[in-house]
Order: structure tokens, then sequence, then C-alpha cells
């Protein structure tokens, strides 16, 4: 989903399939879940991406849930804003299922998401503290830890986990 | 320059050190299965030369020693990742059985006092009514039972965490006896220059399941290691071993000693470690907070009643026996003090027809009688308290087995035997003891040249 259209041009468009809907509580939920599951991705993207110390990944998925974060507070706080009814447009359904279905989906993405937010949080914790270990030994003046050289010959990154790091 | 004996002798070399890199390999394709097995790896150096002035000829080949290939940082994450991991899985299982009592059910503490206040309410419309006042007793005996049956599981259930205490100090004393006779074993074996590989794997798995026990400290010195606990008490020094004891205090629980010190407060991760924190600290706290509810409920309405009259137009007695004062047992011990229906004290004003006791006794329900809370809200509290507590360290829980299993998926990357690359050195080692072979075979030719030559002179 790319929401990078709210407040543009879009919106003219996705007011009149508001006005077909007639019902902005059912296109707030759907838009919710489809957000939601959205976040649910992201965040299981970034535990493999945190498990492999792939820092790229790491934050690319930081940003990601950032901005899905920033669109569900907008979701839930303002949800006849244009910028909603836009984003509504992604999460249409041929067959729309009933609002009490979707509020039962929504529901059980919510546990699923807020799981997986704990998850990520323990595995950031055990990251910094692997980090910290990591900085600590090689800091070490015992530790027999020679800095790689870079292609040049010059001193590489690790020079600076020299001692102090 | 050299004789053909010692070429004879520089081809021996190869031929035995080829049989033994051949011998290793097919030990690790033997264990490629074994759990906790390192690859082992034989290490192959030139012998001294042999200087014949002016030339130097290589004398072949030795195998100066048989090396396990493992990585101690990452063998040191997995014994702390363990630790982690076990204490975890002893909350997650405490917890969850926590939770059962305070899942929605018609025998609940929160359905009964639902159910409770209901009948409060149905009486005040009819307050003279036998048959509403024995739905009040009635209700107020479930309610009571719903806080005994609760509080008495939480009990059971600290008795059957305070058993695998126990048994985890049995199982930790079992442990550090086989960790210190490995400990001798490798330092005997080390000592006379020998490789003591498949102990150090045995002596690594067992420290692997002590870690999943309880909190450990692994400090190598030569030759050997040291156990501590988290907070320094040894464990194992060397080839000795240092029993763990339980003795039961007080409270009828165990606590841990080392060595006449009680070490309970300081254990914190390991399964003995999650299986303490559930115990003295979780279970305790929901107690606490159960016996708080109970004890504030049964004041309360105690309290209304007081202020009423029943249906003989006599003062209102306790409709609960008053809990203790400290609150300590007073959700075991709830029980409800008057079986005749008729002295519910519902009436305000001593007739029979008034309710407004009864409604007062209703307004308990939305009232501030539980440290600020209505009753509903206090209860709510805790059933938030316990899920919050439970999905945290399941989470935790989901994020330690990810790690560990990552953790353990690199050590074998390391460590693990590759049967690829065990066949490919098969057949390297096999071609390098053929060519000796050849060798050999060459030399007995130029030897027996030599012989028929002498012969021939002679």
């Amino acid at each position: 989903m790319d929401f990078s259209g709210f407040g543009t041009g879009r919106v003219e468009a996705d007011e009149e399939m508001s006005d077909t809907h007639g019902d902005n509580g059912l296109i707030v939920i759907q838009t919710c879940l489809a957000l939601m599951r959205e976040l649910e991705d992201s965040l299981r993207s970034s535990q493999t991406a945190l498990l492999a110390r792939d820092a790229a990944g790491t934050e690319r998925c930081s940003r990601e849930q950032v901005r899905l974060w920033q669109l569900l507070k907008a979701l839930t706080g303002n949800p006849g804003s244009p910028a909603i009814i836009s984003a509504s447009r992604e999460s249409r359904c041929e067959s729309p299922p009933s609002a009490a279905e979707l509020a039962e989906l929504l529901c059980a993405a919510a546990i699923r998401v807020q799981h997986l937010a704990r998850v990520q949080l323990a595995l950031l914790r055990r990251s910094h503290q692997f980090l910290n270990v990591l900085a600590n030994w090689m800091a070490d003046p015992e530790t027999p830890y020679c800095p790689p050289q870079t292609a040049g010959g010059g001193p590489g990154y690790a020079a600076h986990a020299h001692r102090g790091f | 320059m050299s004789s053909l004996n010692a070429s004879l002798a520089t081809a021996l070399s190869g031929l035995i050190s080829e049989q033994g890199a051949m011998a290793t390999t097919t030990n690790n394709v033997a264990n490629a299965n074994t759990p906790g097995y390192s690859r082992q790896v034989p290490v192959l150096v030139s012998s001294d030369p042999t200087v014949v002035d002016p030339l130097t000829f290589g004398s072949g080949v030795t195998l100066q020693s048989i090396e396990s290939i493992r990585d101690p940082i990452l063998e040191s994450q997995i014994q702390q990742e363990t630790q982690t991991n076990g204490q975890l899985n002893s909350l997650v299982s405490a917890l969850q059985q926590t939770q059962v009592n305070f899942t929605s059910s018609t025998g609940d503490i929160g359905t009964a006092i639902t159910n409770f206040f209901d009948s409060v309410n149905q009486l005040s419309t009819n307050p003279s009514d036998l048959s509403l006042r024995q739905d009040v007793l009635t209700a107020a005996g479930n309610l009571a039972t719903a806080f005994n049956t609760t509080s008495n599981n939480l009990t059971a259930q600290t008795a059957n965490i305070d058993q695998n205490v126990v048994q985890s100090v049995g199982q930790i004393n079992t442990l550090t006896q086989q960790i210190a006779q490995l400990n001798g074993q490798i330092s005997n074996l080390q000592n006379v220059g020998e490789s003591a590989g498949s102990f150090i794997d045995q002596r690594t798995q067992a420290i692997d399941q002590l870690s999943n026990l309880v909190d450990v400290s692994v400090i190598p010195s030569d030759n050997t290691l040291t156990l501590t606990t988290g907070n320094g008490t040894p464990l194992v020094i060397g080839q000795t071993a240092f029993q763990l004891q339980t003795q039961p205090i007080l409270s009828g629980l165990h606590d841990v000693y080392a060595q006449g010190t009680d070490i309970t407060s300081s254990i914190v991760s390991g399964e003995l470690g999650g299986q303490l924190q559930a115990r003295d600290q979780q279970i305790p706290a929901i107690q606490t907070q159960l016996n708080t509810l109970a004890a504030g409920l049964a004041n309360a309405v105690n309290t209304v009643q007081a202020g009423g009259f029943d249906l003989n137009g006599v003062q209102g007695t306790n409709l609960f026996n008053p809990p203790p004062v400290s609150g300590v047992g007073a959700a075991a011990s709830l029980s409800v003090a008057i079986t005749d229906p008729s002295l519910i004290a519902a009436s305000s004003d001593g007739t029979p027809g008034s309710n407004g006791n009864a409604e007062a006794l209703y307004a308990l329900n939305s009232g501030a009688v539980v440290s600020g809370e209505s009753p509903t809200d206090y209860y709510s509290g805790i059933v938030f308290n316990v899920g919050n507590a439970t999905s945290n360290v399941t989470a935790e829980q989901t994020a330690s087995n990810l790690v560990l299993q990552q953790l353990n998926d690199q050590n074998s990357a390391v460590s693990g035997v590759s049967l690829d690359e065990e066949a490919a050195n098969l057949v390297q080692y096999q071609q390098a003891y053929s060519a000796s072979a050849q060798v050999i075979t060459a030399i007995n030719d130029m030897m027996y040249a030599v012989v028929n030559m002498a012969t021939l002179t002679g």
C-alpha cells in the first residue's frame, strides 16, 4: 500500500467512493485493518532484520512502522478526514464483510501486532545488550584484537573500536 | 643426500598421518547427528627437517593433534540465552496456569461479584421477598467460594512450583557432579598433551543443561573450568562440585542454600530462577491483590449491613465473617456469616418494605471501596495485570526462542559436521594415502634395484 498521496488530488475521487459506501465507520475499520496487516508484515520483517543484525533493514522497517503508526493515529483521531478516505480506497473489498466481522478481524490483528511489537522490543533489548558486550570485549586491552585493515592499508572502522570505544 | 630408508620413513609418516586424518573424518561422519558434537580437524605439521650439509631434506609429516572446532564466544552467548530461556519457560508455564483462574467463566470472581450485586439489586425491588433474600445469600456464598477456590488454586500452584524448585536443585547437583568429573578427565588428558575434544563436548553440553536450570558464570582456568552462580556462589571448582541444598522455611516452602548460606534471592535466571520468581513474587503479588479485594469488599458490605435493619427491624449483622485485620488470607477464608435470609439488612429505617440499605449495598458495586476503586474495577485490574504479565513474558519467550535458534544455527555452521565437506576431505586423504603408498612401492623397487646391483657386482 502506498499512502504517499495523502491530502493530494486523490481525495476527490475517494470522496465519491465514500458517498457510494455511505458508511464511514465501516471504511475506517477496513482501513485500520489494512494498516494493521501492513504493520504486522513490517514487524515480521524487522524481526528477521534484527536477528540477522541487519542495521539498514531494521532502520528501514522502523521508519515504515512509524509511518504506519502515524497513519493509524490519524485514522482513529479523525476518521472523517480526506486523508483517511483516501487511504480507505486501498483497503476496499469486493464483497465487504460485516462491521462485526471486521471488528473481530481488527481485534485479532491488534493482538498479533501487540505481540509482535513486544517481541521486537525484546529483540531490540538483546541487540543492545549484545552491542554492549561486543564493545566491552573489543575495548578490553587484554583481548588479542587486531583491527582489520581497509583496502588502502589504512585503519578500518574497527580502529574506532580500540580502547575507549 | 637422504637415504632410501629415510625416504621410506618419510613416506610412512605420510601413510600414518593420512590414516589418522581419515579416522578423524570417519569420526566426524559417525557423529554428524550427535547432539553437542563439535567437528574435529586433524592438525598436520611438517616434521623437523634433516640437514645433510649443505642440503636440508624434509622428513615427512606428523599428526600433531586433533582439534575440535568451536567458538567460545558463541558458546558463551548460547549459555546466557539458555539461562534466560529457561527462566522464561518457567514463568510462562506458571503464569499461564495462574491465568486460568482469571479467565471468564461461571465460577470466576468477576462473575461472582456481578451476580452478587445483581441479586442485591433484585432484592431492592422487593426487600421483604424471602426468595430474593435467599438469592443474595446464595450469591454471597458463591462469591466467597470463588475467592476461596482462586486463592486455594494459587496456593496449590505455589506448592507445585516449590516441588519443582526441589527437583531443579537435585538436577543442578547431578550436573555439577558430572561437570566436575569431566573437568578431571579433560585435565588429565590435556596435561599429557592428548586431545580431550569429546569430553569438552560433553562438558559443554552439561553446562548448557545447567544454564537451562540456573544462572551460571563460566570462568576458564588451566585445563579446567570454574562454575559459579550469577552472584559468585561456587558450583564447580576444578574437580570439586559444591552441592546446593533445599531447606524448608516457616511458610513450608523451600529455600536454596549453598554452604549454609541462603542464596534463594540471588538466583534470577534459568528454570530455577523462573520458578522462584513465580513462587516468591508473581503469585504472592496476585494473592495480595485478591486478599485486598476480598477484605475490602467484605468490610464494605459488613459496614453497610451494620447501618441498616433486617426483616425483623433489628440492626444488621455481618454478612461476611470479618476478614483478618492484616488482610493476609482474606480471600482463602472469606465466608458468609449468616444463614437466615431474614437477617439481610435491606431496610434503612427498620420497616420491612424499606429498600434504602439494599440500594446502599448495591451502590458498593460502583463505589470506591477497594483501594479507591470499585470491586469490579479492582478485579479487572488484577485480570489485566495477570494477562499483561503473561503476554509480556510470552513475547520475551518468543524472542528468546528466536535468538537461541539463531545462535544454535550459527554454532552449527561453526561446529557442526558438514557431510559434503567430510566427503571431500575423505577423498583428499584417500588420495594422499594412495600417493604415499605409491612412493613406498617406488622406494621398494629402487631398493630391489640396489640389492640386485649389489648381487651382480658381488
